[in-house]
C-alpha cells in the first residue's frame, strides 16, 4: 500500500503534464490557423484606405476605438446595386441542395454494391470509378455541354438548374463512392451476415444497416460536397451562365471590376459566402461522435 | 425512409425526362416574343456594368430588347466552351485576340458585312478597321479604347522640384538622373496583376519598340516576321533596361516593381514627399489615381497630368499605342445587328462617359465636348493626332506568346542581365505558336 | 457471400452512378485520350508529339519538379497535421470549436482566399517615404518588428549619446509643435472643424510619443491632412547636426551607418564605372567589386575597415565622402528606418515561394484531413487504448501501437485524397502567381495550354492522360488495402 502512493502521484503528474502539453500544442496550432481569418475579418470592417495602407493588426492597438470600424464593405456587398445578392444567395441554395443530395444518394448505393455484393469486373470498375477523380473538370466541359445543349438540358427556362445539378452530381460521384466504399467496407461482416441469414434483402441491408452505420462518413461527405458546390464558380458559369440564375460566387466575383479595382470588398464578401457552409459544418458535427457504430451494433 | 425514396425516384425520373420536352419550347419562345441579346464580357464591378447599361440605354429604349450581361474574368474558358458546345453568347467583348483568332479560323464569328463600310472607314481609323478585319471581311469592332503612351506626373510636384517635362528619351533619362540625385525615385512601376502579371512592362516595350524600330518593324514583330532575338527587339528591351536595369530609378527597386499592383503604382507620385515622379500607364489609370490615399482630392490637370511618351529615334517618329476590348458577334439575328450598328455610331460611347467611366471613343466623329474632363479630352485628341497609331502588340499575339512575353518581362526586371535567354525562351514559344 | 443476389441487383445499385459517370466523365475522358494524339485544331494525327511536349518542355519539367515538392510537403503536412489535430482535439472539451477553426479555411472560397493571403505575404518594398517600414503583410511586419533599429526613438537616442542637442523629449515636442501648428492651419483653412481639431490635439501627445517609439503615424483622413511625422523628426536631426559644427562626418556615420554606406555606394559605383572607362579596371573585376560593394562599404563605415587590394585604391574616394556626409538627407534617414531588416517577397522569391504556396494549400486542406481522420478516430475502440495504458504504455506508445494501425485504412484514404489533390492543384497557384517565378504546376500548365490563349487541347489532353496514368499505382494499392480490409472484417 505504502509503495503505491508515490507511484500514483507520478502517473498523475505525467497525466497533468500530458494534459498541459495537449492544451498548449492545440491552442498554438489553433491560433496560427485562425490568424489569417481574423485578419480578414478585421479588414472587412476597415475602410478601403486603411486596408491598403496599414496592417489589420493596427486596429488591435486601439480595439475599442469604434470610429476606425465601418460597415461600408458589408453594405456594398449586401446592398449592391448591380447584383441582387438575396436572389444570388437563393440561387446558390437551389443549386447546392440537390447537387449535394443526389451524389450522396447514388454514391452510397454504388458504394454498398462495391462493398457487399459480388459481381464480375468489380475491381476494374472500381479502379475506373476512382480513377475518374483525377480528371480535370475543364476537360469535360465541351463534350458534356455539347450533349446538354443537344438534349435541351441547359438553356431551358423551366428548370434552368438541371444541367448544373447533373454536372455537380456526376463530378462529385467518384470521390463520394471512394470514401463511402472505404467506410462501408470496414463495417463488421457479422452484422450483415446475420442480417442476410435472417432473410434480409439488399434493400433493407442498405437502408437499415449500411446507411445508418455510415453516418459519420455520409456527414463528412455532405459537408465537402456542399462546400465544393457552394464555392464553385467555373462549373456554374459553364452550365447555368451568369444571368439571373447565377449563384452567389458569381455575384461576389463581380464586385471587383475587370481591372481588379475594389478588391477590398472581397474581405466582406468572403464572410458573407462563408456563413452557410460553416453552419452546415457545425450542425453536422454532432454526427462525428464516438460510439455511433458500437451503439447500433448492440441495438 | 421509403417515402423519401419514392420522392427521390420521382425527382430523378423527372430530371431525366423533362429536358426533352422543354428544349424546343424554350428556343421558340425566345425567337418569337422577346428580344434578348446575350453579352459576354470581362466588365464587372461597381463602375463598368452601370456604365455599359447607361451606354446602351438609347438602344434598349428604341428596340425594347434586353441585353443580358454575363461577366467573368475567366472569359476565355467560358467563351471557348460555349462556342464549341454550340451555345455562344450573341456578342462578346474580349481583351485579347488569341482566343478570337481561333474562332475566326473555325468560322464561328459572324461577319459584320451589313454595316455601311463607307461610313465605317470614314469614321474609324485604319488601325481599328484593319484590326477588326479577317480575310478581307470586317468581323470585330472596338467601341471603347484607351491610349497607352502616356506618362503621368504631378505638375505641382514638378514645379516644387523645378523639373520640366522631357521632350525626348534622352531628356527623360537625364530627368531620371536628376530625380535620383535629388533623393527620390524616377518611375513608379507596378507589374503585379494576378495571372496577367507583367503586362504593364509589355506596354513599355511596345512603346519603345514603336519609337526605336518604327511601325513597320513593329508590325513585323507582331506577326513574327522578325524574331524576338533580332536586333530590333533586343534593342527595345535594352532601352527598357535603361530604366528597369537601374535599381535606383524604380520606386522600391526591382522588388517593389515586381510586387506592387499596377493599380497602386501611381499612388507613389502623390505622397509628400513624392516616392517617385513619373508613371507610365494608359488613360484608364485616372480612376486608380483617384482611388489612392487622398486621391479624391486630386484635381485632373492640376494635381496630376500626363505627357506623351517621348520620341527616341527621330526616324521612328512618335506613334501612339492603344488598347481596347474587341467585340465580336456569334449571331446574325436582326437585333444583334442593330446593336452592332448602334455601337458603331459616333456618339455611342457618350453614355459610358456620362456615368463617369473612363475611355476614348474609337469613332473619330465622337464630339470632343462630350468628354467629361480635360485630361480625357486631351488623350482623345492625342489618339487622333499622333503620327500614327498601333494596337497593343501583346494582345494581338497568340496567347502562348503573350504569356511568355508577360513572364519574360518579370524575369527581365528581376535580372536584366538574362536578356538573351529570356528572348530565346519567348522566341521558342513564338516559333511553336506561329509555326502551326 | 451467402446472400440472395440476382444478377441484376448490382446494376440497380450501380446504375445511376455508372450512367452519370459515363456521361460526365468517362465519355469526356475517352475524348481526351483521342485528342491527346491530335494537333491543336483536332485535324491531324500527331502521334506522341503532345506527350513529348508534356515531358520535355521546360515549363512542364519545372511543373513536374514542383508537383513532386508539393506531393511530399503538402501530403505530409496535411495528413500529419490533420492526424495531430484530430488526436489533440479528441482530448479537450472545446473539440467542436477547435475543429470548426481548423475547418474554416475550407469554407472560405476563392473569393476571400487571395485577399486573406495578401495580408500574410504582402511586401511593401523598402524606401517608402510616407510610412517607413509599414507592411500590410503579417510576415513582413513581424520581420520589421524584430529589428531593434527601425524606430526613430533609437535614432534619436543615438544622437543624444553623442551630445547633439536632441533628445526624445525634444523630438516629441517637435512633433507636437509642428502638428499643433498644422492642425490650427487646417482649421483656419476650413479643412477641419474646431471639434475635430480639439479631438486631434487631445490625442497628439500620446500618439507622438508612440510614434517615436515605433508605432505608425496615426491613420484616418484628418491625420493625413497634417504632414509627415518622420520628416519632422528627421528635419530636427538635420538641424541639430547643422548647428553643431564640431561634429564630423565620421561620427554621423557611426550613428546611422546604413545611410552613409548608401552614400558611399553611390559615389563608388560611379568611380568604378569611370575606372573601367579609363581602362584602369577590367570589366570582370569591376563586376566583382560592384557585387562586394554594399558589404565593403558598411564594413568601412562601421569598423573603419578598408578593403585591401590595389583595385580598391584606384577608386578610393571614401574619406572625402565621409567628411562631406555630415547632413543626412531625408531619404537616407528614411532608408535607415527601413534597412536592417530585409522584408521578403514571399510569393516571388525562388524556392521560398513554392513553400509559401504549399503552406496556403496545407492551411486549406488540413481541415479536410482532420474531419475524415477524426471520424475514423471515433471508431478506435476505447477498450483497446485502456488496455494498452494498463499494460504500461504511455500516450505516445498507445498512439503508435493502437490508434495508428486501427486508423491505417482511413489514413490511406486521406493520403490518397491528398495525392490526387496535389496532382490537380491549380487555384492557389493560378491566383497567387499564375505559375510565374518558378512556381509552375501541372494543372496550371494544363489550364494555360487550354485557355492561356492558343487552345492547345492536344497538349492539355496529353498532360491529363499522364495524370491519369500517374495515379494507377496508387489505385492498385488502394484495392490491395481493401482486399486486406475485407479479409479482416
Amino acid at each position: 500500500m505504502t509503495a503505491q502512493a508515490p507511484r500514483r502521484s507520478k502517473i498523475e503528474w505525467g497525466q497533468w503534464f500530458g494534459h498541459v502539453f495537449v492544451q498548449v500544442a492545440l491552442i498554438t496550432i489553433l491560433l496560427m490557423w485562425i490568424l489569417p481569418t481574423v485578419g480578414l475579418l478585421i479588414s472587412s470592417f476597415r475602410d478601403q484606405q486603411d486596408i491598403a495602407s496599414t496592417g489589420w493588426w493596427t486596429a488591435l492597438k486601439t480595439p475599442l476605438k469604434f470610429t476606425q470600424y465601418t460597415l461600408d464593405n458589408y453594405d456594398a456587398v449586401i446592398n449592391n446595386p448591380n447584383y441582387d445578392m438575396k436572389r444570388a444567395f437563393l440561387n446558390s441554395l437551389i443549386i447546392t441542395i440537390p447537387a449535394t443530395f443526389f451524389p450522396l444518394l447514388f454514391a452510397s448505393a454504388a458504394a454498398y454494391a462495391f462493398s457487399w455484393m459480388k459481381f464480375r469486373g468489380q475491381n476494374l470498375l472500381f479502379v475506373i470509378v476512382v480513377g475518374l477523380t483525377i480528371i480535370p473538370l475543364q476537360l469535360t466541359f465541351i463534350p458534356v455541354l455539347t450533349l446538354f445543349n443537344d438534349w435541351g438540358i441547359t438553356n431551358n427556362d423551366y428548370i434552368p438548374y438541371l444541367g448544373i445539378w447533373i454536372a455537380h452530381t456526376g463530378y462529385g460521384l467518384p470521390y463520394a463512392i471512394y470514401l463511402l466504399r472505404n467506410f462501408m467496407g470496414s463495417l463488421p461482416k457479422e452484422i450483415f451476415e446475420s442480417a442476410f441469414l435472417d432473410g434480409c434483402s439488399h434493400t433493407t441491408a442498405f437502408l437499415r444497416l449500411a446507411l445508418p452505420l455510415s453516418i459519420p462518413a455520409v456527414a463528412s461527405l455532405v459537408i465537402f460536397q456542399f462546400l465544393w458546390v457552394w464555392n464553385d464558380l467555373l462549373v456554374a458559369l459553364i452550365y447555368v451562365g451568369g444571368g439571373k440564375n447565377a449563384p452567389l460566387t458569381y455575384a461576389l466575383s463581380g464586385l471587383v471590376n475587370s481591372l481588379g479595382q475594389d478588391w477590398h470588398l472581397l474581405t466582406a464578401a468572403a464572410f458573407v459566402s462563408m456563413i452557410l457552409p460553416l453552419l452546415v459544418f457545425l450542425s453536422l458535427q454532432r454526427f462525428f461522435v464516438r460510439g455511433i457504430l458500437a451503439g447500433s451494433v448492440k441495438g | 425512409m421509403r417515402k423519401a425514396l419514392v420522392l427521390i425516384t420521382v425527382l430523378a425520373l423527372a430530371a431525366a425526362f423533362f429536358p426533352h420536352t422543354a428544349a424546343p419550347v424554350a428556343k421558340v419562345a425566345q425567337a418569337q416574343d422577346d428580344c434578348v441579346i446575350t453579352f459576354l464580357t470581362v466588365w464587372s464591378g461597381e463602375d463598368e456594368l452601370p456604365n455599359w447599361e447607361n451606354m446602351i440605354k438609347p438602344f434598349v429604349e428604341e428596340t425594347g430588347c434586353t441585353v443580358e450581361v454575363e461577366s467573368t474574368r475567366d472569359i476565355v474558358p467560358v467563351l471557348t466552351t460555349r462556342v464549341e458546345a454550340g451555345n455562344p453568347p450573341d456578342i462578346a467583348g474580349v481583351p485579347s485576340f488569341g482566343a478570337i483568332r481561333t474562332f475566326l479560323e473555325e468560322g464561328d464569328v459572324k461577319p459584320l458585312d451589313y454595316l455601311d463600310m463607307d461610313r465605317m472607314s470614314t469614321q474609324f481609323g485604319d488601325t481599328w478597321m484593319e484590326l477588326g478585319t479577317y480575310d478581307g471581311t470586317l468581323y470585330g469592332i472596338f467601341p471603347r479604347a484607351s491610349l497607352k503612351s502616356l506618362i503621368w506626373y504631378s505638375p505641382k510636384a514638378f514645379e516644387a522640384a523645378g523639373y520640366t517635362v522631357p521632350a525626348t528619351w534622352d531628356e527623360l533619362l537625364g530627368l531620371c538622373e536628376t530625380i535620383v540625385d535629388d533623393g527620390s525615385a524616377c518611375f513608379s512601376i507596378g507589374l503585379e496583376s494576378g495571372a496577367a502579371s507583367g503586362w504593364p512592362a509589355t506596354d513599355w516595350i511596345e512603346d519603345i519598340m514603336l519609337r526605336t524600330a518604327g511601325i513597320e518593324a513593329y508590325d513585323a514583330w507582331v506577326n513574327h516576321e522578325i524574331e524576338w532575338t533580332s536586333p530590333e527587339v533586343t534593342r527595345a528591351w535594352e532601352t527598357f533596361g535603361e530604366i528597369v536595369g537601374e535599381e535606383d530609378y524604380m520606386y522600391g527597386g526591382a522588388a517593389g516593381t515586381l510586387s506592387t499592383n499596377f493599380g497602386e503604382a501611381p499612388c507613389a507620385l502623390f505622397t509628400d514627399p513624392p516616392g517617385a515622379y513619373l508613371h507610365r500607364q494608359a488613360s484608364f489609370i485616372q480612376s486608380f489615381i483617384q482611388d489612392c490615399p487622398g486621391g479624391d482630392q486630386l484635381v485632373p490637370g492640376e494635381d496630376f497630368d500626363f505627357f506623351l511618351f517621348p520620341p527616341i529615334d527621330e526616324a521612328a517618329g512618335n506613334p501612339g499605342l492603344g488598347g481596347a476590348d474587341l467585340f465580336v458577334t456569334f449571331s446574325d439575328d436582326e437585333n444583334v445587328k442593330a446593336l452592332v450598328e448602334f455601337l458603331t455610331q459616333p456618339e455611342a460611347l457618350a453614355g459610358w462617359l456620362q456615368g463617369g467611366g473612363s475611355g476614348i471613343a474609337t469613332n473619330r466623329e465622337f464630339p470632343l465636348d462630350l468628354y467629361p474632363d480635360p485630361l480625357t479630352r486631351r488623350a482623345a485628341e492625342l489618339l487622333n493626332s499622333v503620327d500614327s497609331f498601333r494596337f497593343d502588340a501583346s494582345d494581338q499575339m497568340p496567347g502562348d506568346v503573350n504569356q511568355a512575353f508577360w513572364t519574360g518581362t518579370l524575369s527581365f526586371v528581376e535580372n536584366s542581365d538574362d536578356l538573351t535567354s529570356i528572348l530565346e525562351t519567348i522566341e521558342s514559344a513564338a516559333d511553336a505558336a506561329y509555326g502551326q | 457471400m451467402n446472400m440472395r443476389q440476382s444478377r441484376w441487383t448490382p446494376l440497380v445499385y450501380l446504375g445511376p452512378a455508372v450512367f452519370l459517370l459515363f456521361l460526365l466523365m468517362v465519355y469526356p475522358s475517352l475524348e481526351t485520350i483521342r485528342l491527346s494524339f491530335m494537333d491543336k485544331r483536332d485535324t491531324e494525327f500527331v502521334g506522341l508529339e503532345n506527350y513529348d511536349y508534356a515531358v520535355t518542355s521546360p515549363r512542364m519539367k519545372e511543373a513536374l519538379g514542383n508537383n513532386l515538392l508539393w506531393l511530399v510537403v503538402f501530403t505530409v503536412g496535411t495528413v500529419g497535421l490533420g492526424l495531430l489535430i484530430a488526436t489533440l482535439a479528441d482530448r479537450v472539451r472545446y473539440e467542436s470549436l477547435a475543429k470548426a477553426i481548423i475547418f474554416m479555411p475550407m469554407a472560405i472560397s476563392f473569393v476571400g482566399a487571395g485577399v486573406i493571403w495578401k495580408f500574410v505575404y504582402d511586401l511593401n518594398p523598402p524606401g517608402n517615404p510616407t510610412q517607413p517600414g509599414s507592411q500590410i503583410g503579417l510576415l513582413n511586419a513581424i520581420l520589421v518588428s524584430l529589428n531593434p533599429d527601425d524606430n526613430l526613438a533609437d535614432l534619436v537616442d543615438k544622437f543624444a549619446d553623442e551630445d547633439i542637442d536632441i533628445s526624445q523629449a525634444s523630438a516629441t515636442t517637435a512633433i507636437i509643435d509642428a502638428e499643433t501648428e498644422a492642425i490650427n492651419a487646417a482649421v483656419a483653412a476650413g479643412e477641419l472643424t474646431q471639434s475635430q481639431a480639439d479631438e486631434l490635439l487631445d490625442k497628439l501627445p500620446d500618439t507622438a510619443r508612440d510614434f517615436l517609439h515605433g508605432d505608425l503615424p496615426p491613420q484616418g483622413e484628418n491625420w493625413q491632412l497634417l504632414g509627415r511625422w518622420a520628416n519632422i523628426v528627421i528635419d530636427q536631426i538635420n538641424a541639430a547636426v547643422a548647428a553643431n559644427p564640431s561634429l564630423d562626418g565620421q561620427t554621423v556615420c557611426k550613428i546611422v551607418p546604413q545611410a552613409c554606406s548608401r552614400e558611399i555606394e553611390k559615389v563608388e559605383e560611379d568611380a568604378i564605372d569611370a575606372a573601367v572607362d579609363a581602362g584602369t579596371l577590367t570589366e570582370d573585376r569591376a563586376e566583382e567589386m560592384l557585387d562586394d560593394l554594399p558589404e565593403v562599404a558598411l564594413a568601412y563605415v562601421k569598423d573603419n575597415k578598408r578593403p585591401s587590394g590595389s583595385d580598391w585604391q584606384t577608386v578610393d574616394q571614401w574619406d572625402t565622402i565621409i567628411t562631406n556626409t555630415r547632413e543626412i538627407n531625408v531619404r537616407s534617414a528614411n532608408e535607415v528606418l527601413d534597412t536592417g531588416f530585409e522584408p521578403i517577397d514571399w510569393i516571388r522569391k525562388g524556392t521560398i515561394n513554392n513553400f509559401a504556396l504549399i503552406i496556403v494549400g496545407v492551411w486549406i486542406w488540413t481541415g479536410f484531413c482532420m474531419v475524415v481522420l477524426s471520424a475514423g478516430l471515433k471508431s478506435v475502440p476505447k477498450e483497446l487504448l485502456e488496455a494498452a495504458r494498463v499494460d504500461g504504455a504511455n500516450e505516445l506508445q498507445a498512439f503508435f501501437r493502437i490508434t495508428v494501425p486501427v486508423l491505417m485504412p482511413t489514413i490511406t484514404v486521406v493520403t490518397t485524397t491528398m495525392i490526387i489533390t496535389v496532382l490537380k492543384v491549380f487555384d492557389i497557384v493560378y491566383v497567387m502567381t499564375a505559375g510565374n517565378f518558378g512556381t509552375e504546376v501541372i494543372a496550371n500548365r494544363m489550364y494555360l495550354e487550354m485557355y492561356g490563349g492558343d487552345r492547345q487541347f492536344g497538349r492539355a489532353s496529353a498532360i491529363a492522360v499522364i495524370l491519369m496514368l500517374a495515379i494507377i499505382p496508387l489505385l492498385i494499392y488502394n484495392i490491395y488495402q481493401f482486399r486486406k480490409q475485407e479479409a479482416y472484417r
